[in-house]
């Protein structure tokens, strides 16, 4: 029998303390077993208010000839005070002046006292003694005073806040105060679940993450960021992501899966509370390693999880397989990934996995990890082939679909091109299936490798370029450690700036430096808290050792990501146009850009971290400062979308504004001069208009794309529509399925740099899928 | 002043002189002026001042204007302004490129003489 039945079947006469197993909702049943009378708490009472043991007995042993278990303590509190007025004089003055008692954090009663205060006020916040004796003080009477019989420990903070604002001691409350949610809003994640996240199903799993998330990012706000960081989110200047995880985890993070096929696998990092795996031995476990890893990794990051290439490392995994078993392995590893509904709060791992089509140059030379996790001699340009055939395997795969021919929107197919791809003809026959995909789903994203760009160019999560040469030496191309991520991302809101300089080129270069300056102690800050969880052994995935000197994850190597929301509407207001509206402001757009670049490049210098410059994926960032600064600034704010709804939202960073009607390889080339100032990625989107887009006219603008722009990253994106009733998935966003009529239908779109069900999608990214001005190509 | 060719170049950059001496060479072989058909621009120049100076070991002239470029200027390389940000609207983010007639012809590579005058005959 449990602790639990015991208690409530039998146990009733046990003393207070005991009950704090029981239903923790059920304030209700305790307090009535609270109440209830036992000699034991007869005992506790008479103690409580200053008797001798001996004499608090005799009065418990008095009562007990009368009373019995059925009565209440209240029943009975008379008798107690006319035993002590004989017994005890002061105990009984002290009795009759009343008890409060006070509900603990830990579901205990204790009695109200004074010195517990100020106790914990100056445990917890530095105060001074005189201070924390007067607020105490004055509590304690204000409760007393109140007639309460309880009052939780959680008011009696409350109280004790309210007088610390009284006393104008901001700073020490700020410490003293406690994060939580109020009821009613927990009431509400019950009932109705959140938007925040499009990730997030409505599920148990998402409503208690959705829980902590709000309590840490009240604690990260109130807490952890110094009052002027805190503030410069709060008011929109900057938007720092993942609030929620600052204090924990950092962000993204791509990985090399030739370290699991060498050493085995422990998805705790320690092997502590996980089953260790050695190096696996036949190719289905190797697969099978690659999906747990991104599992197993992402307990420890806040961000999405991926595999550089992923393909030119397993493919030593796959050689004399045929073409149906290499196809296997690609459909579990895919499938893997997006039925592990098991990520923070009940989602599937947010992932993706860089494939090439040829084994890249840097690699050629480079010794093939086997099976078995050893090298016999084979470098890894002796697996043209193995790299080919499993490129096609994926591609099929996710042609396919899943059972109900459903697209796979995880994990996100990344596909490595270069524009001399289309001039020597070698994969036609790979790029026109990446074509056919792209028109039938609009699933793969293109990775495309320009002459500017570092030969280790590895995308991912949401579209963050991971500058590896930076960090990264001919010894991680040896040592099965190509790999790294980004520890953090802030964005900055440019309109806001615009707004501010009021149209002066030199103050508004002045506020971007206060911004960016703002966003550096950011990271720097982020930076110290990663290493410091690691050394504390919090995050054990990222800090299992490679070497002697090294773990797997080193703040001092990832990327620190600084955004960009609204170039359109910053230089709308400081030039008087658009973005595409004129040379003039499409130059100021590139100019601020490029001092973006330079601050960062001296953040690097400054700071001996790897700062990086990238197009934020913004999926509630572009609507949450749109809003904020709409409340500021009113119509001078300058946002897209339906201001009377409040569906509102920026463009997000160097973008055309989504429904500019201008031609599509304009478009394309306004962004593309952003595109080589962000060295920490960038992303350019093409909305597709047409149910069946041509996959040949996909492959020709690809094509001009890759040769003619700048552009290093891009995806198509096809509106779906999947019927829930008959299964069937149709290009275009509808309210009822063109085929059968139900209205049982799912509408999926990319909402940033993934499809997402729109359901999940807030207001303002509501809007903008309206507005994109969708091509036929 | 519309070029029929522009020569984006870097200071300090591995592929330039050749890049720079192929040009010339072309526009010798049509008959093309230095700073009224063609123009070469330091992507890097705009901190830089006009005057004498070695680029990767050659004498050059840096001038901010093209019509300071004299027949005993040349070579030249028009400095002074940020041409990186007019090289990226043309998509060019590595050097050498050569524009042609408003047409982005060659990006951070060495054309042959003879690529170099196969595209201006096809873009001309």
């Amino acid at each position: 029998m449990t602790k639990n039945s015991l208690l409530i079947d039998k146990d009733i006469d046990e003393s207070i303390e005991d009950f704090s197993s029981v239903d923790r909702n059920n304030i209700n049943f305790w307090l009535s077993q609270l109440e209830r009378y036992s000699p034991k708490k007869v005992i506790s009472i008479c103690l409580q208010v200053g008797t001798d043991k001996k004499t608090a007995e005799e009065i418990a042993k008095e009562i007990d000839k009368y009373a019995d278990n059925r009565l209440k303590m209240s029943d009975i509190r008379p008798l107690i005070f006319s035993l002590l007025q004989k017994k005890d004089l002061v105990a009984a003055k002290r009795f009759r002046a009343g008890e409060v008692y006070v509900v603990t954090s830990d579901q205990t009663f204790e009695r109200l006292n004074k010195e517990k205060i100020v106790k914990s006020l100056l445990n917890e916040t530095g105060i001074d003694r005189k201070n924390a004796e007067d607020i105490a003080s004055e509590v304690e009477k204000f409760i007393r005073n109140s007639n309460l019989d309880y009052i939780s420990s959680s008011l009696v903070r409350e109280l004790v806040n309210a007088k610390l604002i009284e006393y104008g001691l901001e700073d020490v409350r700020r410490l003293y105060t406690r994060v939580g949610l109020p009821v009613f809003d927990i009431t509400k994640l019950i009932n109705e679940g959140t938007k925040e996240n499009a990730n997030l199903q409505y599920n148990p799993e998402t409503i208690h993450k959705l829980m902590g998330d709000q309590m840490i990012k009240e604690y990260t706000l109130t807490k952890i960021l110094p009052k002027e960081l805190a503030n410069a989110h709060i008011s929109g200047q900057v938007h720092i992501h993942d609030l929620d995880y600052f204090p924990m985890r950092p962000f993204c993070f791509s990985h090399d899966v030739r370290f699991f096929l060498k050493n085995g696998f422990k998805p705790d990092g320690t092997g502590d509370h996980a089953t260790i795996a050695g190096p696996a031995k036949t190719p289905e476990v190797a697969f099978l390693h690659a999906a747990k890893v991104l599992a197993a990794a992402q307990t420890n990051c806040a961000g999405g999880q991926g595999f550089s290439y992923f393909n030119t490392f397993l493919a030593p995994v796959v050689r004399g397989l045929n073409y149906k078993q290499v196809k296997q392995l690609a459909q579990m590893f895919v499938f893997e990934m997006g039925q592990m509904y098991v990520a923070r709060g009940g989602q599937t791992v947010f992932s993706s996995v860089d494939l090439d089509m040829s084994v890249p140059k840097m690699f050629r030379d480079i010794k093939a990890i086997q099976l078995g996790g050893k090298t016999n001699g084979e470098t890894y340009g002796n697996y043209e082939e193995e790299v080919r055939t499993l490129f096609n395997a994926f591609l099929d795969v996710y042609l396919g679909g899943d059972y109900q021919r459903k697209p796979f929107n995880f994990p996100k197919f990344e596909v490595q091109i270069y524009p001399d791809n289309f001039k020597n003809g070698k994969f036609d026959e790979e790029l026109t299936k990446v074509s056919e995909l792209a028109a039938k789903f609009g699933t793969p994203y293109y990775i495309i490798n320009q002459p500017y760009m570092p030969d280790f160019a590895c995308y991912q999560c949401c579209a963050y370029l991971m500058p590896l040469d930076k960090s990264i030496d001919v010894k991680n191309l040896e040592n099965e450690t190509v790999r790294g991520g980004s520890l953090q991302v802030v964005t900055i809101n440019l309109p806001q700036i615009a707004y501010e300089a009021r149209r002066d080129d030199k103050k508004f270069l002045e506020i971007l430096d206060e911004r960016m300056e703002i966003a550096k102690k950011i990271m720097i800050l982020r930076h110290d808290i990663i290493e410091r969880n690691l050394k504390n052994g919090m995050l054990p995935f990222l800090s299992q050792k490679v070497n002697e000197k090294e773990r797997y994850f080193e703040p001092d190597k990832q990327s620190y990501t600084i955004g960009l929301v609204g170039i359109n509407e910053m230089t709308k207001f400081h030039t008087g146009q658009e973005l595409h509206e004129s040379t003039n402001s499409w130059m100021f757009g590139i100019k601020i850009m490029k001092h973006m670049k330079e601050v960062v490049a001296r953040f690097r210098e400054e700071t001996k971290l790897n700062f990086a410059l990238a197009r934020t994926p913004a999926e509630s960032t572009a609507h949450r400062l749109a809003s904020i600064d709409r409340k500021t600034y009113g119509d001078k704010a300058i946002v897209q979308g339906d201001i009377a709804t409040n569906s509102i939202y920026y463009t997000n960073s160097f973008h055309v504004r989504p429904n500019a009607e201008i031609p599509l390889f304009e478009r394309m080339k306004i962004e593309g001069a952003f595109h080589p100032l962000t060295d920490g990625g960038a992303m350019s989107h093409i909305w597709l208009g047409e149910a069946h887009p041509n996959a040949e006219a996909i492959m020709e603008l690809t094509k001009k794309i890759a040769t003619k722009t700048a552009i290093q990253y891009m995806a198509y994106t096809k509106d779906l529509t999947i019927c829930e009733s008959c299964g069937l998935v149709t290009g275009g966003l509808y309210e009822k399925c063109p085929t059968c009529k139900s209205e049982h239908v799912q509408n999926w779109s990319r909402i940033t740099g993934y499809y997402q069900n729109i359901k999940g999608w807030d207001k303002g990214k509501i809007a903008e899928l309206h507005d994109r001005r969708r091509y036929a190509v | 002043m519309i070029f029929m060719l522009i020569l984006y170049t870097g200071t300090t950059c591995p592929k330039c002189p050749a890049a720079r001496k192929i040009v010339r060479k072309v526009a010798n072989k049509l008959g093309w002026t230095e700073g009224k058909d063609f123009v070469e621009k330091l992507v890097d120049g705009s901190e830089l001042k006009s005057g004498k100076t070695k680029l990767e070991g050659e004498t050059y002239n840096l001038v901010t204007s093209a019509e300071d470029i004299t027949s005993d200027k040349t070579p030249a390389a028009l400095v002074g302004e940020d041409f990186s940000i007019e090289a990226l609207m043309y998509q060019i983010a590595s050097t050498p490129s050569i524009v042609i007639n408003g047409e982005v012809a060659f990006i951070g590579q060495i054309p042959s003489e003879e690529e170099l005058l196969k595209a201006i005959e096809r873009i001309r």
